[in-house]
């Protein structure tokens, strides 16, 4: 019974607190979003007096939204697909050998982690400038952001190549296939929800980061954040800040919950053959 | 004719011996059974002859060909994986073809031998599903057909039923045993389960300790245990101590043990080793009267249908007893004997 009410309790908290950090905010952008210039929205209105699409047109055709967009999903899906690639020799290592002070190097690759994010970006960027990379705008960005975002995937990798069946490599191996089948038939099914997952989180990280992309990319490389940060600096016209918040953060949800379905496609019966009807 | 030897190996992993000193026969189109407990070494035996582990000495040998340098994708052999190892995003069609497409077999030949093997396997239902979409019994068919359609040497068996239930098991290991006839392959069977290494093999070897205990046919692994652990792990047996063996006439010897004086016939010359006389339950003869009389009270009664088990305290020593005789009460004393041949005389390991 008291395990009961406490289940109800915590539920109720938990639609709360989604309430109040998710749909609030998210309701209060789009409304910002809508605000025309015409009328102002003012604190004894509940919602704007006149809604249009002005603001989003006047993004769209007035900044540089329109590079920004390009830059960002240019950007982000490049960086996931070099972390990627990055992550697997030493995920590799990691799940599927056994060595002394394995679990010390896992912990040591997780360590950029806990550094804080500024202090990070600014030691990256510095390390960057100083080898003279900075003038390749576009590509020390890449690399500063697959530096950075690496711990994310070769943690999910490392999860991913442990669960590869050490019975189905033997199995392909016994019947002859070559090293590109052995990977085919046996790595990659079992590999998959951690590609997806990898991706979807690198992704996310690299089109919402700015430090980096501010310093390396300013001024003529421009993506949505440094966007974003620019409209909230001198000029601050919260309905311009609220259409790019929206921009920048419905894709990635929508990219998420795509993803969320494709990590659910790849069920555990299907990787790892069990599941007996 | 011998397919395959097995030379003298030795395995460590760090301090653990797991082979020591392991050599082996085998003859075209025979079945034989790696038996032991578990950590008796016989996986690492199968592996060693697959090529998945090297051993740190010995070599093998198939069809008289030096393979013990050979990686598993070139040896002609074919395992048979206690989890059966389908790849779950391939259909039944895709896995058993797997091989032949590998081993690049000419599609003609290729589509003959896959059509016999799902022929012989009865698996023309199920080509399109997925092996998550099969029971325990049907996956099992399809990783034998995938072993044996490239019409391997030797194929390996690594505890291939244990994931089945019991009345799966039955039926899956007669299939198997039958599998292996039609096609005249010649196995490897590793278990732990004595009733199967008895029911299928040609020969079962007995392991221990990463040593061959015991290597013979099934029939007389069981009827002429060697040793103390061959008796007690294959089938059930009564084990005693015995001291002060006495040689009579015409090869008889007379021993104390702890349920008294036994007389028994041995042909062989005793040993420092040979300390124990063991016999099989079922070769008590309730209520006789021979050489070897023993009374004991009855503790516990299990019938069983066909045959009755007995458990007998004689000085507070439990023996089984297993009669086809009925109608037995908890704590009376019983009187039966055991023919001298069928007490045996066991060595120490």
């Amino acid at each position: 019974m008291i395990a009961k009410s406490l289940h109800r309790i915590l539920f109720i908290s938990m639609i709360i607190i989604g309430v109040i950090w998710i749909v609030v905010p998210f309701i209060m952008a789009i409304l910002w979003s809508l605000v025309d210039p015409a009328e102002p929205w003012t604190v004894d209105l509940v919602t704007p007096p006149v809604m249009s699409f002005y603001r989003w047109t006047y993004m769209w055709e007035s900044s540089n939204l329109k590079d920004a967009l390009f830059n960002s999903y240019l950007l982000a899906p490049t960086v996931s697909i070099i972390t990627l690639i990055f992550s697997i020799p030493t995920a590799y290592v990691f799940g599927r050998y056994n060595f002394v002070g394995k679990e010390i190097a896992k912990l040591l690759c997780l360590l950029p982690l806990v550094t804080p994010y500024f202090v990070l970006s600014v030691f990256l960027t510095a390390t960057i400038i100083s080898f003279g990379l900075s003038e390749y705008r576009v590509a020390a960005i890449v690399l500063a952001h697959a530096v950075m975002f690496l711990p994310y995937a070769i943690r999910i990798m490392t999860v991913g190549f442990e669960q590869v069946s050490q019975e189905h490599i033997d199995a392909a191996r016994d019947l002859s296939a070559t090293t590109f089948s052995r990977w085919r038939v046996a790595y990659f099914p079992a590999l998959r929800p951690a590609f997806f997952a990898s991706i979807l989180i690198v992704f996310i990280q690299s089109i919402e980061e700015f430090a980096v992309a501010f310093i390396l990319g300013s001024p003529t490389f421009v993506t949505i954040p440094t966007l974003l940060f620019s409209t909230m600096g001198q000029d601050f016209v919260r309905p311009n800040a609220a259409v790019l918040s929206l921009i920048l953060v419905v894709p990635n949800v929508v990219l998420m919950l795509f993803l969320e379905k494709l990590l659910r496609t790849a069920n555990p019966a299907m990787i790892s053959g069990k599941g007996l009807k | 004719m011998s397919i395959l030897k097995v030379k003298n190996l030795f395995k460590s992993y760090g301090k653990i011996e797991v082979l020591k000193n392991f050599s082996l026969d085998i003859d075209s189109t025979e079945f034989v059974s790696l038996l032991g407990p578990s950590g008796c070494g016989k996986t690492t035996v199968l592996k060693i002859i697959s090529g998945f582990i090297s051993p740190d000495k010995g070599t093998v040998f198939i069809e008289d060909i030096d393979v013990s340098n050979t990686p598993p994708e070139k040896r002609n052999t074919a395992m048979c994986f206690q989890s059966y190892a389908l790849f779950p995003h391939l259909t039944v069609e895709d896995n058993i073809k797997f091989g032949l497409y590998e081993k690049k077999i000419p599609k003609n030949k290729s589509k003959d031998l896959f059509e016999e093997a799902i022929e012989h396997l009865s698996l023309s239902q199920e080509l399109g599903k997925y092996p998550n979409e099969l029971s325990g019994g049907q996956q099992q068919r399809v990783a034998l057909g995938r072993a044996l359609v490239t019409r391997p040497k030797i194929i390996l068996f690594d505890e291939p039923l244990s994931n089945l239930d019991a009345i799966l098991r039955g039926t899956v290991r007669n299939e198997i045993k039958r599998i292996q006839s039609e096609f005249k392959l010649t196995a490897i069977y590793v278990t732990h389960d004595q009733s199967e290494a008895l029911s299928i093999s040609d020969r079962v070897l007995l392991m221990k300790e990463g040593e061959i205990n015991q290597i013979d046919t099934p029939e007389k692994i069981y009827d002429n245990p060697i040793s103390y652990f061959s008796a007690s792990f294959v089938g059930i047996s009564n084990i005693h101590h015995f001291k002060n063996p006495k040689k009579l006439e015409n090869n008889f010897i007379e021993v104390d043990t702890n349920v008294g004086k036994l007389k028994l016939f041995y042909k062989n010359n005793l040993t420092d080793k040979n300390i124990y006389v063991s016999w099989r339950p079922e070769k008590a003869e309730v209520g006789e009267q021979r050489e070897n009389t023993l009374f004991g009270r009855i503790k516990s009664i299990a019938f069983q249908g066909a045959f009755t088990e007995l458990e007998v305290a004689i000085k507070n020593i439990k023996i089984k007893i297993i009669t086809q005789k009925r109608g037995f009460k908890i704590n009376e004393e019983i009187k039966f004997g055991i023919k001298p041949e069928n007490l045996l005389v066991l060595e120490q390991s």
